[in-house]
């Protein structure tokens, strides 16, 4: 696409999380709060936030990146790998940037990052697999006592054992196979573990990020009543209105998520019923902190005054807008186009994006990648 | 560790200094931790005092110690004794000790706050430094303004009369040491927003101080945060106090003179840069070129522009050879040396010199030499593939290192020739 075709800016207020998009963890500076979300004949467009920093975003199709700014090879290949993605997910999207800082496109740290993050989340399955398994042996033996898993001996049997019983009890009542229950409980893990299952739900990377959101909206509110700029306070205010909100919702989206295992017989025949909704209910969460991690990191990051001021200006730009889809899932309508309406959109100091300050940018968004990946 | 008495031998005194000067890098460094553990300021600047230039390059992170601290905002114009001349905005570092104690005691108790809040800090705790100095500072400031001298100011080497007008002139500035912080950091961080405010903060009541403590502060701002030096000539155009407008200027004046004579002079400029970590040279020449655009814009300023273009020469020479230098040490010889494959540590090392490299050549290529660098760079980008040819560098440390040097654009040429047409393990779900 030229130049001059590149779409007028409009007003930009997603409906859905899906119109919304997907935060891409980018790394040229100028390309920071850009999303990716589904576009006409299964392709994927681009929503990039105005260059200016004034109002409205770019939409355009990945292709048109270098018409816009020089992005980085992480960002070029990035950009056409998600090009042909299907499923537009945060979950998608995260793979794909796993995979290219897998293959050292961010950076020597990222790579490390990458692989390290792949045991884990490995792990993370596994653990939240075990919480599924023990959950149900423990449904089952409190409200059916079956003979097997409470008989004489039954004290004796190792958890693995246990588990078998349990799924070789449940199954033939649910309808379905044991390989079928087993095989589900596994998918309900990958489905879950980002939500953290039990006692380990703490662990998750959506109860992390939810805590990493709360500690970061206390530090900049805690920061923001010793400043006497109007700015500054200013931009604060929006970040902790937005960061509230946000941490309401997902309070109670995490926790209608978590509650799931709560009855595992309606889960597993939900599961074999109606996946996709299981799926859109733990996905929840995810969708709502999109894009927040980027903008905790940029916080985190700041060492001082000077840099917590910088940090904060450059936040102000990527809080991400709520859409009202969210009313669907909370009824809180009001406090939501309050916050949206309070949005400022800030210009940050050219050098920022352009000038020698670029490679010093690059290199902090990488190691950013390092973080989240 | 028993601490050699530097006043009792000083041939073996003599001898370490000798060894010290002759010492690599990372022999310094541990001195330098040896010394830092045993906090004896005399040691430490008989010892030192040779290496300050050294000290300078090597970006050592030091102990946060009150002295330190005190004296933080005044730290690029502290000077060796032998350099310094009473009518010049500058320091003499033999001071800082008898000042720094004169301070510490008229605090007493206050310095409780001070200690707790820097006790195991070091000096790239920006946090700490900012809030320790902003209790600091202002209350040093109060302390000097009403001193007499100590009985250890003769430790100083100066004369007695010297130590009122050096104190007052000290007080000025430390009385405005947070709003000078915020200049510099903001300077650094890039971000200039408030720096109108922090500007009007320190000319407030400037004319209550001392000729020499106005020096000092201009000196600083032009030295430091050369982007507000349109507010100090904003002070001087507008009305109000006839006196202090007349003082300021003095002190610009004297402050632009002292900035230009210490860049013509033989060594000051090319040594700055050629010592200075590589981390910091691209700030540090955007920082002069700032500072020669905003006096060329002062007309009260009078400078001659054949002395600017001169200084602009010395300059651009003087980045020349640093950026070659810097390919050289941390890129070319590293690459042409490599026996074996480049390891991740290696990678690491070459992209931040070359990120280093390429933020100098940014602000150096505005002064001149843009064909110098732009050859320089495709050369180092050759030096690149001939070390991936031989196996030294995987195909994605060449591409990374392609692009710092040549640019994305290059870096995703050379990707859609070598890697992009290897198939891509599809996702799960995607």
């Amino acid at each position: 696409m030229l130049e001059a075709e590149l779409p007028p800016i409009r007003p930009y207020h997603p409906t859905t999380f899906l119109e919304r998009g997907v935060a891409v963890p980018f790394t040229t500076p100028r390309l920071g709060g850009t999303r990716a979300r589904p576009a006409k004949k299964h392709l994927v467009e681009l929503v990039v936030p105005n260059l200016s920093g004034g109002r409205g975003v770019y939409v355009m199709p990945w292709s048109s990146l270098t018409a816009l700014c020089r992005p980085t090879l992480h960002d070029k290949v990035f950009s056409q790998r998600i090009a042909s993605v299907t499923n537009v997910t945060p979950a998608t999207i995260r793979r794909v940037a796993r995979q290219i800082a897998a293959e050292g496109l961010a950076g020597e740290e990222a790579m490390e990052a990458a692989r390290v993050a792949t045991d884990a989340d490995k792990g993370d399955r596994v653990v939240t697999n075990y919480r599924l398994l023990m959950t149900l042996v423990e449904q089952v033996v409190r409200r059916f006592s079956p003979a097997s898993l409470t008989g004489q001996g039954s004290h004796a049997l190792d958890p693995s054992e246990k588990a078998r019983l349990a799924v070789d009890w449940i199954s033939p009542r649910l309808g379905q196979s044991t390989t079928w229950t087993a095989n589900a409980l596994e998918e309900l893990a990958d489905v879950m573990s980002n939500i953290g299952v039990g006692s380990v739900g703490a662990t998750g990377r959506t109860p992390r990020l939810t805590n990493m959101l709360r500690a970061v909206r206390t530090s900049v509110s805690e920061w923001s009543d010793t400043q006497r700029h109007e700015d500054q306070t200013c931009y604060a205010k929006m970040f902790c209105a937005v960061a509230d909100v946000t941490l309401s919702l997902a309070q109670t989206t995490v926790a209608k998520a978590q509650a799931l295992p709560d009855n595992m017989i309606d889960l597993l025949q939900t599961w074999a019923a109606d996946r996709d909704s299981i799926i859109e209910l733990v996905g929840r969460p995810e969708w709502l902190l999109d894009g927040w991690e980027q903008i905790c990191l940029i916080w985190n990051n700041a060492v001082d005054d000077a840099t917590r001021r910088a940090a904060l200006a450059e936040m102000a730009t990527l809080v991400p807008i709520l859409p009202k889809e969210v009313n669907d899932w909370c009824s809180m309508t009001n406090e939501i186009d309050d916050v949206v309406r309070f949005r400022r959109l800030i210009n940050l100091n050219e050098d920022w994006f352009t000038g020698a300050m670029v490679f010093s940018l690059i290199r902090r968004n990488e190691h950013f990648r390092a973080i989240t990946v | 560790m028993t601490q050699p008495s530097m006043k009792a031998a000083p041939p073996a005194v003599h001898a370490l200094r000798k060894d010290l000067s002759l010492a690599d890098d990372q022999k310094i460094k541990r001195v330098i931790a040896m010394l830092d553990d045993v906090a004896d300021p005399k040691m430490n600047q008989t010892l030192l005092d040779p290496l300050r230039v050294r000290l300078a390059s090597l970006n050592l992170v030091r102990p946060l110690r009150f002295t330190r601290l005190l004296f933080l905002p005044l730290d690029p114009v502290i000077v060796a004794p032998r350099d310094w001349k009473p009518e010049e905005p500058a320091v003499p570092r033999t001071a800082l000790a008898p000042l720094a104690r004169t301070v510490r005691a008229g605090l007493g108790a206050e310095a409780v706050f001070i200690d707790k809040t820097i006790a195991g800090r070091k000096t790239d705790a920006m946090q700490a430094i900012t809030l320790a100095g902003e209790a600091l500072w202002p209350r040093a400031a109060e302390v000097l303004a009403a001193a007499s001298p100590s009985d250890d100011w003769a430790e100083a080497g100066l004369s007695i009369k010297v130590f009122q007008p050096l104190s007052r002139a000290v007080a000025a500035v430390l009385r405005r040491g947070p709003q000078l912080r915020w200049l510099l950091r903001d300077e650094e961080v890039g971000v200039f927003e408030s720096a109108e405010q922090a500007v009007a903060d320190i000319l407030k009541d400037i004319g209550k101080e001392p000729p020499e403590g106005c020096a000092l502060i201009a000196r600083l701002i032009l030295l430091q945060s050369p982007h507000a030096a349109p507010l100090l000539r904003r002070f001087v155009a507008s009305g109000g106090d006839q006196a202090a407008k007349a003082m300021v200027r003095r002190a610009i004046d004297q402050g632009t003179e002292q900035m230009l004579s210490d860049m013509e002079s033989d060594t000051a400029l090319s040594e700055e840069l050629s010592r200075g970590p590589l981390a910091n040279v691209g700030a540090m020449v955007r920082r002069i070129t700032t500072f020669l655009h905003e006096i060329e814009e002062d007309s009260g300023a009078g400078i001659d522009r054949p002395r600017l273009h001169a200084i602009r020469r010395k300059l651009d020479h003087a980045c020349r050879e640093r950026f070659s230098d810097g390919l050289n040490t941390g890129l070319l010889s590293p690459l042409a040396a490599g026996s074996a494959p480049v390891d991740g540590t290696g990678q690491v090392l070459m992209e931040s010199c070359g990120r280093e490299l390429r933020e100098l050549e940014s602000e150096a290529r505005k002064i001149g030499g843009a064909a110098n660098y732009d050859r320089l760079l495709q050369e180092a980008s050759a030096a690149v593939k001939e070390a991936a040819a031989a196996g030294t560098l995987t195909p994605v440390r060449k591409l990374r290192l392609i692009e710092i040097l040549s640019g994305p654009e290059a870096a995703a040429a050379l990707y859609e020739q070598e890697i992009a047409g290897a198939p891509v393990p599809r996702l799960n779900g995607c």
